[in-house]
């Protein structure tokens, strides 16, 4: 491994493909802050400008866009509730919150130092052990590929923690929207009206835009008098308090994305997903998440940046593509005359090398780039919203069309815009809404190969051994928190468990990030709402979240009033 | 759509809530009697057919929806999502009035503006619509906004056509229109 | 909620629909085409599948090529892909008239509208030039007990055997009912979105065999992760790997499958814009960097030209009508 590695730096340190390989993570951090444009369309828009090149740069670089983009893609995430892709989505839940709390710089530099040090750990397991990692991928068939499906909607409880049937609800919407377009059993249009535009389904990434971008923006004209976040300079960068909370959940976050990367297929969407409901599950502080909490950041973002880079473990060995990414980097190489298969990392070791190191070069590059940049990127809330909202809309309906150069995308995001809108002021939950988006798909194709497989018989599932561990995992994922809920309610005389408890809690909860929402202008502040954000400040050194009080944590600090 | 009143003590159901709940119920059976209607539940070899997904999730959905019914009607359902709305019930009504207006203008324009696309092409069209919104709704100086909404379409149209080379329509705009006539 | 979505819906459509009409008219005001017609500004592709696929590197070879010859005209690919070709080439129908508009398709236009209820068929758009024929490998994993295609059917009498299938409409679907037809008997199926997903069913021995693409199976026959069962095209593959792979017709299987892939123009657009096009593309596919693609995609590389390539079509349609009605 070590001659690999030294061939691969060789191969890599070139001032010809370290140059691209910046191009490429810079251009890459554009296309993934770029609402819509997502990082296949950008390495497929890219590919004939690197038709000219040695193949290697043109990997180098393309590589570079792919990573570029999982970096980029939560700035407009954390900055204005716009994810530049589909797995930032998570990034908006606690990064946005933290961002109307004026600490949009530490959500920034987490989340590159969480993509960062993920991508670190994801990159030396893909170098050592590639080949054991995509055996254990050829282990999971459709019935194991169900079980995984079913572990990922049963995040859904998690998501909706103080009322799980208004998450399932949501969570069932998605499912039923994801049935809309052509299935993949019989081919048959289903729920499309004629209309072709739907046959490959409700867009996903349209969908989103709309929900969440222009969603939120609705509700803030809703609530008006928005005023620019002026956030002090200590609370632009990161404190030590932010560093300690975020090592375990990067480590978490890694890790899911490991496992949920080397499956072809299942997607760093999922990734994200899981490694928040692993947040709200196991979480020290799983009170706050939603509320801004720097975990609910940076899980989600190492999850994505370590099934990214996982992704190519079947690339590079099976000469499967492991994402949609993936995919059009394959057909690259075949474009560059390099045939993909198992035999790449034989026939072509410098070349496969030398492109892994190159993923070191660009994660460097990009955690360069990006540190520094938070605080800068962090400015733009400064802008009045006045301006600030039509360029979001700007920004999302251009983003919009350039997902597939059509104006019915620009539809799909006005018509999910009100939609997500009219949820937001009834405070339904939106993350369920997408992960059922997400899954249904996945689901429904797994369900219906399983069923091929087993000659019309689900059953099957319960004979594969690796399918029984998952699904007992969702089991515990559901029914585990009753369990620790009811332990919690007993050690503390009911304080937290019960349901008038619960809609007390929501409605702090509502109340004071309500306030916080409108930042440090203290004379805007109602009475009793400042009664309650006072109640959040006092109880701020009490992080460990173990009282209903603790709910409010996070609060930025009490000077400067 | 009014916003739902945070309330801590037990309360009335809220209208706008099951009507929510109520469109929950709609939808789930939408899909459920679509689905039985007109798609097999299972193929040959009772392999899952089309119907399968929809018709299960749907119906699983109107139950799930007239539990969240009952839950409303009698202990008042908990609705706690990633919107932090903020109360606005007890606003007077010509400021109600006010944010009305313009949401609706907000959403009218932009709803004009992406019919516009085709004719105007995507980004003349949508950087009038930043400097129309900054004027017109937002009573900004027209010479910032115009900056602004300029700023917008340079900067759009360097990444998008100069560096990504994304086909955009440019409408009327576009050079070659004018060059055939 | 609801009445307002489908109210939007419906304002959304129909205003789509009425700017879409009045823009063509007022856009494609060309009353006549004049003798010297050339293509000016940017020509799109468009490809009706995602980029990376076979259909867009055939594209983009088109699209290199035709930019080396610097004509005076940038071509450029749109992906519009979705509902296995069917929302591109939908979408292609808007282009009616456009002589600065080209469309990349393959068999699987003539098989669409067979099976579902979609607006076009492929005698909507104006036929140029057919630049290469597609075929499939037969394969099973390596450890399978299958050595040729008549082993596959033999079995296929007593015991049931699992092929992979990747698309309902593509040639996977066809080499499935051809053996079938064939051999008089019946396999049993499980569809897969993607030919990577069948390469990974295939690897954990999920299915019993697959037809997959000759540039997907050469590397893994070489790497010893498959066996190849038969080859579905008329003559063996000219390739170091493949040669040795019998063709169903050796094994006295009477199956051969063949896709298309080729370029079209627009409907209803000008004899002189066709005429051009039609040398355009000749030289393109006659150049160096096309021919680098079909080596490289391990297609047939065959040619035929306006209505050499309408008469194909045609019988290709009834071929396909036979298959799948």
């Amino acid at each position: 491994m070590i001659d690999n590695l030294v061939l691969g730096f060789q191969n890599a340190f070139t001032p010809e493909n370290l140059l691209w390989c910046f191009i490429g993570v810079l251009l890459g951090t554009i296309i993934g802050i770029l609402p819509g444009l997502g990082s296949s369309t950008g390495v497929a828009i890219l590919i004939p400008v690197t038709l000219a090149f040695d193949p290697l740069t043109a990997l180098i670089m393309l590589a570079g866009i792919y990573h570029g983009s999982q970096f980029g893609a939560t700035i407009t995430a954390i900055l204005i509730a716009t994810p530049g892709e589909a797995s930032s989505v998570v990034s908006t839940l606690d990064g946005y919150q933290m961002a109307r709390k004026g600490r949009a710089g530490p959500a920034l530099a987490i989340s590159a130092l969480g993509s960062f040090t993920a991508a670190m750990i994801s990159l030396v397991a893909l170098m050592a052990v590639a080949p054991v990692f995509a055996s254990v991928a050829l282990t999971f068939g459709p019935p194991e590929m169900l079980a995984v499906m079913i572990l990922g909607l049963s995040t859904i409880v998690v998501f909706a923690s103080r009322n799980v049937l208004i998450g399932v609800a949501m969570g069932l919407g998605g499912l039923l929207l994801a049935t809309v377009g052509v299935d993949v059993g019989s081919g048959t249009a289903r729920f499309a009206f004629g209309q072709v535009e739907l046959y490959s389904g409700i867009p996903f990434v349209e969908v989103m835009i709309g929900l969440f971008a222009l969603g939120e923006l609705l509700n803030q004209l809703h609530q008006g008098a928005v005023k620019p976040i002026r956030a002090r300079f200590r609370d632009l960068i990161l404190t030590k308090e932010d560093l300690r909370r975020s090592v375990p959940s990067t480590l978490r976050g890694t890790l899911i994305g490991f496992v949920v990367g080397i499956l072809p297929g299942a997607g760093s969407t999922l990734a994200s997903f899981m490694a928040y409901g692993a947040e709200k599950k196991f979480s020290k502080n799983r009170d706050q998440l939603g509320t801004g909490a720097i975990e609910g950041v940076v899980a989600p973002d190492a999850a994505t940046n370590s099934s990214a880079n996982m992704n190519f473990v079947p690339t590079l060995t099976l000469g499967v593509p492991g994402g949609a990414t993936t995919a059009v980097l394959l057909g690259a190489f075949l474009m560059y005359g390099i045939q993909p298969g198992p035999l790449l990392f034989e026939n072509q070791p410098g070349l496969v090398w030398g492109l892994l190191v190159s993923f070191f070069i660009g994660n460097v590059i990009l955690l360069v780039l990006n540190l520094p940049m938070a605080p800068v990127f962090a400015q733009v809330l400064r802008v009045p919203y006045s301006y600030l909202y039509p360029l979001i809309i700007f920004t999302s309906i251009v983003g919009a069309y350039t997902v597939a150069n059509n104006s019915f995308s620009v539809w799909i995001v006005l018509i999910f815009g009100v939609i997500g809108y009219a949820m937001k002021r009834l405070n339904l939950p939106m993350a369920p809404l997408v992960l059922g988006l997400v899954i249904g798909p996945l689901l429904e194709k797994s369900l219906v190969q399983t069923s091929a497989l087993g000659d019309g018989n689900i059953g099957i599932v319960f004979e594969s051994p690796i399918a029984l561990v998952i699904l007992g995992l969702a089991v515990l994922m559901v029914f585990g928190g009753r369990f620790q809920k009811k332990l919690t309610q007993s050690v503390m005389g009911g304080r937290k468990g019960g349901k008038g408890g619960t809609r007390n809690g929501s409605a702090f909860v509502t109340e004071t990030s309500s306030v916080e929402a409108v930042g440090e202008l203290a004379d805007e502040i109602r009475a009793d709402e400042r009664a309650a954000a006072a109640a959040a400040r006092d109880s701020r050194p009490d992080r460990r979240g173990d009282g209903p009080s603790g709910r409010g944590g996070g609060t930025p600090p009490p000077d400067g009033d | 759509m009014t916003a739902t009143p945070p309330t801590t003590t037990a309360r009335a159901p809220r209208r706008t809530v099951l009507i929510a709940y109520g469109v929950l119920i709609a939808i789930g059976a939408a899909f459920a009697v679509g689905a039985a209607v007109s798609y097999p539940l299972l193929l040959e070899n009772s392999q899952v057919g089309p119907g399968l997904m929809p018709l299960v999730a749907g119906s699983a959905l109107v139950l799930v929806g007239l539990l969240l019914v009952r839950q409303e009607l009698t202990t008042g359902s908990v609705l706690e999502g990633d919107g932090a709305a903020v109360d606005t019930s007890g606003e007077d009504i010509a400021k109600r009035r006010r944010t009305h207006r313009k949401l609706l203008s907000v959403m009218g324009l932009t709803v004009v503006a992406a019919a516009l696309i085709p004719v105007l092409g995507l980004l003349p069209v949508m950087s009038m619509l930043v400097f129309v919104l900054s004027v017109f709704v937002e009573r900004r100086p027209w010479w910032q906004a115009l900056l602004v909404a300029i700023a917008a379409f340079v900067v759009a149209y360097v990444i998008f056509v100069a560096v990504l080379m994304t086909p955009l329509p440019f409408g009327i705009f576009n050079p070659d229109v004018w060059s055939r006539l | 909620m609801l009445s307002l979505r489908k109210k939007m819906g419906v304002t959304a459509a129909s205003l789509t629909g009425l700017l879409a009409l009045s823009s063509c008219s007022v856009l494609d005001a060309q009353a006549t085409v004049p003798e010297d017609w050339t293509p000016r500004g940017a020509v799109k592709i468009t490809v009706a599948f995602a980029p990376g696929g076979g259909s867009d590197r055939s594209a983009r070879a088109l699209a290199q090529a035709l930019n080396e010859e610097d004509l005076g005209f940038n071509a450029n690919v749109e992906n519009k892909d979705g509902g296995s070709g069917a929302v591109g080439w939908s979408s292609f129908l808007g282009e009616e008239g456009n002589g600065n508009s080209l469309l990349v398709a393959e068999g699987a236009i003539n098989i669409l509208p067979i099976l579902y209820d979609v607006e076009f068929e492929y005698t909507d758009f104006t036929p140029i030039a057919l630049f290469a024929e597609d075929s499939r490998v037969v394969v099973a994993p390596a450890d399978s007990p299958f050595e040729d295609c008549n082993d596959l059917i033999d079995a296929a009498r007593t015991d049931r055997v699992l092929a992979g299938v990747s698309g309902l409409t593509g040639a996977d679907a066809i080499v499935r009912t051809a053996l079938e037809q064939a051999g008089g008997v019946e396999f049993d199926a499980v569809p897969f979105s993607s030919s990577g997903e069948v390469v990974t069913a295939l690897l954990s021995g999920n299915v019993d065999y697959a037809p997959v693409a000759a540039s997907v199976a050469a590397p893994q026959i070489e790497a010893g992760e498959f066996t190849a069962l038969c080859s579905m095209t008329a003559e063996r593959y000219d390739d170091p790997v493949l040669a040795d792979v019998e063709t169903a017709r050796e094994q006295g299987i009477d199956a051969t499958v063949s896709l298309w892939r080729g370029f079209f123009a627009a409907g209803g657009i000008d004899e002189v814009q066709r005429q051009y096009w039609i040398d355009a593309a000749k030289r393109a596919i006659d150049s160096g960097s096309f021919d680098q693609y079909i080596e490289q995609d391990m297609l047939v590389p065959t040619e035929l030209y306006g209505d050499d390539f309408a008469d194909y079509l045609a019988e290709y349609q009834k071929e396909m009508e036979a298959i799948f009605s």
